[in-house]
């Protein structure tokens, strides 16, 4: 089986293998995964993979190594619940690099405010580490739901604003409890230039909103949807939202975009 | 080009084609009375083919259902039926082939499996001559005659066939016959063209009006019959089928729930509006509908686009 065969094939998976698996927070794993086209993902995109039955899932790439991803991966539906019974060593099915990445040229000109929730600090994570003015505004359920902990004090050694919140205290916690948007004011808001909201749908609703009308401008306001994708190459057809497939045509939009994507279902264009 | 031929001279067409290595399908009723792609050369037109029921066209480059590959290694599985020329399609068909083109090969993937059946297959489009139950393909700009997605097109213009050639392939078979009166053609289309209804295209639009909406989404039964039967229907889902070692593509349809559902049973899309709406944004919307009628012909529950067009054009 050649190289140049499964490349013609744009919905077979590659082979690959799981080098270790780390635990983040209760049902919440990084897959780190052995994959030769690891230097091709930029901050932002994802790929699909299939744990060798079921159906194969679109996950954000957290991290790159030298050949290896690293996947971020909550214990949700069948095929995460599959991912979940898997050992280091184990083969699993890869492709992509796929979608369009957060845009960084534009974002290396400017302050960038991250506004994340929960399990959306895996698809921002490269794009955060890779930029050197950026502020984190990172809530969770709760303490143990923060990810990537170890990470915290190299950020800020690096300058880095980090604030974090917690949905429910636990005794432990003493920093801020709230939804993310609470730690949202005017004064963080227009001390960026552009902001990047990762999370549940719900938080990217209200947190783009709250963005908007604190003063940024929704044309620097940067999302990323999760849509249903089966495919990942914008055949299957089921990302869909009015006359854009999230899997090609994002799954990074501005809520510009986002937007004029709400007026074309509405029929104002066409 | 336009060439002029007789009867025999297309049946001549046809042989050349089996001798270059293609498998001749064209109209042929069985014996339950229903129209099938039959193989080998016709005797003659069928004059009262309107269309199948089926869109065959889609099915040969996409199947409804094909292993993709091999859970085991990942093996690519490629299934192919040969080359097959495909005599009589339906303008509607042909546009349709052509707007499938454009959405599985001239985006940012190709989709191999596609590629390779497409480029195996030659289409000889016949024009029509009288519209088939509940079409509307001439508002959708998809007929009588094609524009698009045939190799040939014929038109049977008093007594003779005139050949419109749409592929390089095409121009080299025809290129020794007669050439055609392009202004005879012109007047027969003119004259063909008046028979077909023509609906007001710009009412004929995403978005669906609500009251439409509503009516469509309170009658659909989610059978998804009409999906199964749309020309431009490619929406696909890929799985493994408990106990086997492949990894299958099968069609999908956004009419039932379980196409816009999400781990752990949440849905994109929990309401039958909100899936109707999501299908008319395609088809209206995006324009993939051709204006064939299979939909209507098929939906048990007055719910496809003859109701939608008598909700939205009313008495017109």
């Amino acid at each position: 089986m050649s190289m140049k065969l499964h490349l013609n094939f744009v919905n077979v998976p590659l082979p690959a293998r799981i080098v270790s698996i780390v635990d983040e927070a209760p049902d919440i794993k990084t897959f780190v995964i052995r994959y030769d086209r690891s230097a091709q993902v930029l901050p932002g995109q994802f790929v699909m993979l299939f744990p060798g039955r079921l159906w194969e899932i679109p996950i954000s790439v957290a991290w790159t190594g030298d050949e290896e991803i690293a996947l971020t991966i909550a214990r949700v539906g069948k095929v995460t619940s599959a991912l979940f019974q898997m050992n280091v060593g184990d083969k699993i099915g890869v492709r992509g690099p796929y979608g369009r990445p957060w845009p960084m040229d534009l974002l290396r000109d400017g302050r960038v405010l991250f506004v994340i929730g929960g399990l959306g600090l895996a698809p921002v994570l490269m794009a955060f580490e890779q930029l050197n003015k950026a502020t984190l505004v990172y809530g969770a359920r709760s303490s143990r739901f923060l990810l990537y902990r170890d990470r915290y004090d190299r950020w800020k050694r690096e300058g880095k604003e980090v604030l974090l919140t917690v949905d429910r205290a636990s005794e432990e916690w003493d920093g801020h409890v709230g939804v993310v948007t609470t730690l949202l004011d005017e004064e963080i808001v227009s001390s960026h230039d552009y902001a990047v909201v990762a999370g549940p749908p719900i938080m990217m609703k209200f947190a783009s909103e709250m963005l908007e009308k604190l003063g940024m401008e929704s044309d620097r306001i940067f999302l990323t949807l999760e849509n249903h994708m089966k495919c990942g190459v914008g055949l299957c057809g089921h990302c869909r939202v009015g006359d854009k497939y999230v899997c090609v045509d994002g799954p990074v939009f501005s809520l510009k975009e986002i937007r004029r994507l709400e007026e074309w279902a509405a029929g104002e264009v066409i | 080009m336009l060439k002029r031929l007789t009867w025999e001279q297309v049946r001549d067409v046809l042989r050349n084609l089996e001798g270059m290595g293609y498998t001749v399908l064209h109209p042929a009723k069985n014996e339950f009375g229903d129209w099938i792609p039959r193989q080998g050369i016709p005797e003659r037109w069928p004059e009262d083919f309107p269309n199948y029921l089926f869109p065959f066209l889609r099915e040969i480059v996409l199947p409804s259902t094909e292993p993709v590959f091999d859970t085991a290694d990942y093996r690519p599985i490629f299934h192919t039926y040969g080359k097959i020329a495909f005599f009589g399609a339906r303008p509607c068909d042909a546009t349709a082939l052509a707007y499938t083109d454009a959405f599985y090969l001239e985006r940012l993937f190709r989709d191999k499996h596609y590629e390779k059946r497409r480029k195996d297959l030659f289409v000889i489009s016949v024009a029509c001559t009288r519209p088939c139950e509940n079409s509307f393909c001439r508002t959708m700009g998809a007929g009588p005659f094609a524009g698009k997605g045939f190799d040939i097109q014929l038109y049977p213009v008093e007594g003779l066939w005139y050949a419109e050639a749409g592929s390089d392939a095409a121009r080299e078979l025809l290129r020794d016959y007669p050439d055609a009166d392009a202004g005879r053609l012109e007047e027969w289309r003119k004259k063909v063209l008046e028979r077909f209804p023509l609906y007001d295209r710009t009412k004929l639009r995403y978005p669906v009006p609500s009251p439409v909406r509503d009516f469509l989404s309170d009658r659909c039964f989610s059978c998804g019959g009409c999906i199964w039967l749309c020309p431009t229907c490619t929406c696909y889902n890929e799985r493994q089928p408990a106990g086997l070692n492949v990894v299958v593509r099968e069609q999908d349809a956004c009419l039932l729930s379980g196409y816009h559902r999400l781990a752990k049973g949440a849905s994109l899309r929990p309401t039958m509006k909100e899936m109707m709406g999501f299908r008319y944004e395609c088809k209206l919307g995006i324009g993939f509908c051709t204006g064939c009628g299979r939909c209507s012909t098929t939906c048990i529950g007055y719910a496809a686009m003859d109701a939608y067009l008598e909700k939205t054009l009313g008495g017109e």
